[in-house]
């Protein structure tokens, strides 16, 4: 029984990131039709602002060593920031390009962006330290549970809900949903275009804040592709959900989580680093069963 | 005396792009190999290898217009298939533990190339099954899914892959020549295909989804196709690039390689051979040159180096660049032009001309045909567009579905044509019940429909618009050329056959839309407005065409129309909607004098009061 | 207050607007006619910003509007109800209504602005929670006028609000059309039917083909007159 509590455990804090990785990239997909290859890299930009510029080895913490709610709000402002101009100098050029090319130069600004970061830090993994105390286990009920993924559950309700109450209760979230919906309708209403543009990429650069203090406490080192895994694992989960749907987005990341820990309990020891293979492969049997994938989104759906 | 000259004039011309693109590689290669320089001709080498990647990923993404991530995959599964043919049994003993047909032998190259190709495309295949399915950007990200799924599974199949380590001791063999036949042999395999019945019928599907379904183009399988081939060019490249370097390792199977080889292919222009080939060759060069600078130069002020990472840095930045402000790539979608001036504009086949008996058989409806609409109900979302409207109309009539803005007409249409499924209703045709089929099965059954808004396949030419069509009701690429040409000279066309469809003028873009639709030798083609937007003198050219297509095609036609002047002109019979139901039906004249029917399209004072 | 010279638009290859000039005075009710693809739709939107155009020019009180963003013209006040509707399915009945109060300076008048809406329009009293999605056409149709007068504009642009209504629907309609003009806003409607425009409209526009083939007040303006004008001269006698 208690094992079976720890792998939900682990189940749903896994879920938790790859959720909330798929609701920053579709939070953007929903109003621009943009799949967002460098949320990944945005990830891990927050995770490198946290030491000291240099390529040496080993990492000196910077914003790493603030207290704690400095640090989470200095992360968030740079990756916002960095969110921010993304989409100013790469995407608002193309804003009524084909969707097939904002997934391309996406792809391309996560290089660009991967490799700013190589030459800067350096290519070598490097160990950072942020809240070793959260990796020490708590024991409830009989059940050692890292307090990590407590925090890491505990963080995704909270940004869960307040994400819906802000697309529900202020004014420009409404405009958000408005947008995602009928973006000329809503531009004929008022609506600033570029304002809704940009306050989507914020609340993405929020969620890959989240994100990435969660990683990079949780593996204790950097690299310059960290973001990758991540951002796959949220691609496949943003298609098994369904595009353009936020609730399917949250699904699909849960989803790709939970398959994750399940296989890897199933599995037996010899096989588990195969574990990602019959992930993938289950994302292929739920398309080739669903191809809209599990919510379907009328909207993304080509029109006559 | 000329003949036997032009013949190879001809063959020169229509084989152009891989012919000359072909030539300037030999020069590069012969010119490298002359001045023996060592380096030069391992970078060309790479570069040739390159090719050939780009080439496969070309004939995919190009045609198809859907983006790949996961072209790594069949690199890497050509590359570690022909290891296991190739290498020494001795070198295979030490990491590998291979069943005893690979483990004992070492099969020659040539075919071992070719069977780890095909082995990278049956792989192609299996995957591509499901995945050609989805839409254009979750079959990207699905390709995603593969090369991750493939990537975990080589890393850890460590008796055939030795794992994440790298695997040496591959022969090498492959220099600047054996990489320079092979990009020869992708290039033309790409340009027969391209030109192939497959894959002009997926360059239609790559400029409208809708109206290549509706063509009765199967779009999966035809991605398909171009997915396997592919998939054998990037297996080609994986075996080269094993055997040039002589070691393999799955991590070099990832995101770098996947990230250079598109940026070839966009930087270049994805729409063109001579793009794809022009990609490599300028992010080969500044690859090198950054390598260079990487590694160090001397110079007068000492030594100058860039930091690491500066070349994927360059690249991408220059990879966004292009997206920006040239979309189309250095090529902008062109091929090397054919430089010996044009003769005189004749097609360079003999067509047989086909008399109108003969175009009126390549339709299947006999004098009994017919397509009927039984109470056919539609509504979105409790919104009723059409309730219980019923047609029927027979081979070889001109029956006009005529009402105001909004009554109904194109929901109709779609019902017909299968794009909309009736809430209640049925649909025949010729006596089956055709209710629920998809538009590319009615499509081959022939019912055939031109679109509002033309959607014509605008990068392709007038031609080969029709013979997309053409093909799609299972013609092969020469019967389905006759059939254009035909066609194209019925409606006195011929001279525009080979301009792109998009550089024409409105009117005529209208009039390649009806020939599209009469391409697919339909039973019955519904016309969508086909005089919207056209002048006097152009609906006047148009109703002597309209009327025409009976006979001429023996097929009934469907006219859907606002310009009361066309309708009246040539319709036998008038049917009438508004608000979703009918209102009147009847000859031309009968139309006119009812007065039900002005009130429809004008509205009425009585209707206020009445209501 | 609202001029438009020689205004062309074309969608690619398609010319959809081919030199049409009018003119909106303040306190009119502006009808513009004719048949499908005369470009009246097209002309609405290029107004409202949401097509570019290739030639003319677009003066609202003496200054261009052409070429702006349309968040910019809605805020600028001109207002427009596209054909079909537009209801923001997944949003609730007060957030459609609401939507376009955003970018309005006297906030102190939102709120007594939203008690008279539902004064007009009754039926949404009840269903403010419901999602737009759920409502009738017919409903839908009179949620989009309240959500394009809840911007407050000066001039209010309705393509084809009668479309697909049943015949109290649209009486309903036009009577709130007059009342609004009794409040001194000025309206351009684009409509099908002739007679339902010249009864309701002070000065109506013919567009056929791109072009204006007739205006006039809509008190000197036949029916036989508008009738030939809309369907191209002695095109259904000629036959």
């Amino acid at each position: 029984m208690t094992v079976l509590i720890q792998h939900a455990i682990d189940a749903l804090a896994l879920g938790s990131l790859f959720a909330l990785t798929t609701l920053g990239i579709g939070l953007i997909f929903g109003i621009m039709r943009l799949i967002n290859f460098a949320h990944g890299d945005f990830i891990m930009i927050g995770g490198y602002a946290l030491i000291v510029p240099s390529s040496s080895a080993v990492a000196v913490l910077f914003i790493g060593a603030w207290p704690a709610p400095l640090l989470v709000a200095a992360i968030c402002l740079i990756i916002i920031l960095f969110a921010l101009a993304a989409e100013r100098l790469a995407f608002r050029p193309l804003r009524n390009a084909d969707p097939s090319v904002l997934l391309i130069t996406s792809f391309a600004l996560s290089f660009f962006l991967e490799h700013l970061v190589l030459m800067i830090y350096g290519g070598r993994l490097k160990g950072v330290n942020l809240w070793p105390n959260l990796i020490e286990p708590l024991v409830m009920w009989g059940v050692r549970i890292p307090r990590l993924q407590i925090i890491t559950i505990g963080v995704t309700i909270v940004l869960l809900v307040v994400l819906v109450l802000f697309l529900h209760r202020t004014s420009i979230g409404i405009h958000m949903r408005a947008a995602s919906e009928d973006f000329r309708m809503a531009r004929l209403l008022g609506v600033r275009a570029n304002r809704v543009i940009a306050v989507a990429f914020a609340i993405s650069g929020v969620l890959a804040a989240a994100v990435s203090l969660l990683y990079t406490t949780q593996q204790g080192a950097l690299s310059f592709q960290m973001g990758v895994p991540l951002v796959l694992f949220a691609f496949v989960a943003t298609v098994v959900g369904g595009m353009g749907s936020l609730v399917g987005a949250a699904l699909g990341g849960f989803v790709v989580g939970i398959a994750s820990v399940f296989f890897q309990v199933i599995l037996p020891v010899g096989l588990r680093p195969q574990r990602d293979v019959l992930v993938y492969g289950l994302i292929l049997l739920i398309l080739l069963l669903r191809p809209s994938g599990l919510v379907r989104v009328k909207s993304v759906e080509e029109k006559v | 005396m000329k003949e036997p000259i032009r013949r190879p004039v001809a063959l020169a011309r229509q084989y152009w792009t891989p012919v000359s693109l072909s030539i300037l590689l030999f020069i590069i290669v012969v010119v490298v190999w002359a001045t023996g320089d060592g380096v030069l001709a391992r970078t060309v080498t790479d570069g040739l290898i390159r090719a050939v990647l780009v080439i496969g990923l070309y004939i995919f993404i190009g045609n198809s217009g859907v983006l790949a991530f996961g072209h790594a995959t069949f690199m890497m599964v050509g590359a570690y298939a022909v290891a296991w043919l190739t290498m020494n049994p001795f070198k295979k003993s030490f990491a590998l533990q291979l069943p005893e047909i690979f483990a004992n032998n070492q099969f020659p190259m040539l075919p071992s190339a070719v069977a780890a190709a095909s082995f990278a495309a049956l792989i192609a295949l299996l995957v591509g099954i499901p995945i050609m399915r989805l839409s254009g950007l979750a079959a990207a990200i699905a390709t995603l899914a593969v090369l991750g799924m493939f990537r975990t599974f080589y890393t850890n199949w460590s008796e055939w892959t030795m794992g994440a380590a790298t695997m040496p001791g591959i022969p090498l063999y492959v220099d600047m020549w054996v990489a320079l036949a092979w990009t020869v042999v992708a290039l033309f395999a790409a340009f027969l295909y391209q030109q192939s019945r497959y894959g002009l019928a997926l360059r239609a599907t790559r400029e409208d989804e809708f109206a290549a379904r509706s063509a009765g183009i199967n779009i999966p399988r035809q991605r398909l196709i171009a997915f396997v081939l592919s998939a054998f060019f990037m297996g080609v490249g994986g075996v080269l690039e094993a055997h040039f370097l002589g070691t393999i390792a799955v991590k070099n199977y990832w995101l770098t390689i996947t990230f250079t080889l598109l940026a070839m292919l966009i930087v270049g222009g994805q729409r063109s051979l001579s793009g794809a080939l022009a990609g490599v060759v300028v992010i080969t060069t500044l690859i090198e040159i950054l390598n260079q600078l990487e590694g160090g130069i001397d110079t007068a002020i000492g030594v100058l180096s860039v930091p690491i990472g500066a070349q994927e840095l360059t690249i991408a930045g220059i990879m966004i660049l292009i997206l920006v402000f040239r979309p189309a790539g250095i090529s902008g979608g062109h091929e090397i032009p054919w430089p010996f001036g044009t003769p005189k504009k004749s097609s360079p086949t003999k067509i047989p001309v086909a008399t109108r008996a003969e175009r009126a058989s390549y339709t299947g409806g006999g004098i009994d045909d017919t397509l009927e609409a039984f109470d056919i109900s539609v509504d979105f979302e409790g919104l009723v567009a059409i309730a219980n409207v019923s047609i029927s109309m027979k081979n070889k009539e001109i029956f006009g579905l005529i009402g105001p803005n909004g009554a109904g007409k194109t929901t109709l249409i779609n019902v017909l044509t299968g794009f909309q499924r009736p809430s209640g209703g049925r649909v025949m045709l010729g006596g089956d019940d055709v209710t629920n089929l998809a538009p590319g099965k009615l499509g081959r059954r022939g019912l055939a429909r031109t679109f509002q808004s033309v959607r014509l396949f605008r990068d392709l030419s007038v031609a080969e618009n029709l013979e997309a069509a053409a093909i799609g009701t299972g013609l092969d690429r020469y019967e389905a050329s006759t059939r254009a040409t035909n066609i194209l000279k019925w409606m006195d066309f011929e001279h525009k056959a080979t301009d792109k469809a998009d550089t024409l003028p409105y009117g005529e873009e209208r009039r390649v839309g009806i020939g599209r639709a009469l391409a697919t030798t339909p039973r019955f083609v519904l016309l969508d407005e086909p005089a919207a937007g056209l002048s006097d003198a152009e609906c006047d050219e148009l109703m002597g065409l309209i009327s025409q297509i009976p006979n001429e095609f023996g097929c009934g036609v469907l006219l859907i129309e606002h310009n009361m002047r066309v309708i009246m002109g040539v319709c036998q019979r008038i049917h009438v909607i508004d608000s979703g139901k009918t209102i009147a039906e009847g000859s031309p004249s009968e139309i006119q004098a009812n007065p039900e029917v002005i009130r429809a399209y004008l509205g009425s004072k009585s209707e206020q009061t009445s209501a | 207050m609202l001029e438009i010279k020689d205004l062309h638009v074309r969608y690619g290859n398609i010319p959809a607007v081919r030199g049409v000039s009018l003119e909106v005075n303040k306190g009119e009710i502006i009808c513009v006619v004719g048949p499908n693809g005369a470009g009246k739709s097209t002309t609405l939107l290029t107004i409202a910003g949401a097509q570019s155009s290739t030639q003319g020019s677009i003066l609202l009180a003496g200054e261009s509007i052409a070429g702006q963003s349309p968040e910019n013209i809605a805020r600028k006040g001109i207002s427009l109800v596209p054909e079909g509707r537009h209801v923001f399915t997944q949003l609730t009945v007060e957030e459609n209504i609401r939507l376009g109060t955003g970018m309005r300076k006297d906030r102190d008048q939102i709120e007594s602005d939203f008690h008279n809406m539902l004064n007009h329009f009754p039926f949404l009293e009840k269903r403010l929670k419901t999602p737009g999605g759920k409502l009738s056409g017919g409903e839908q149709q009179q949620l989009v006028i309240a959500r394009a007068l809840m911007t407050r504009p000066e001039i209010i642009m309705l393509d084809e609000p009668s479309l697909g209504l049943g015949p109290i629907v649209v009486d309903t309609v036009y009577s709130i059309l007059h009342t609004l003009r009794d409040q001194g806003i000025t309206l351009l409607v684009v409509e099908q039917s002739t007679h339902r425009a010249l009864e309701n409209a002070d000065r109506v526009y013919v567009l056929r083909r791109g072009q204006i083939e007739l205006q006039g007040k809509s008190s000197e303006l036949s029916d036989e007159e508008v009738e030939r004008a809309y369907f191209g001269f002695g095109d259904i006698n000629e036959t």
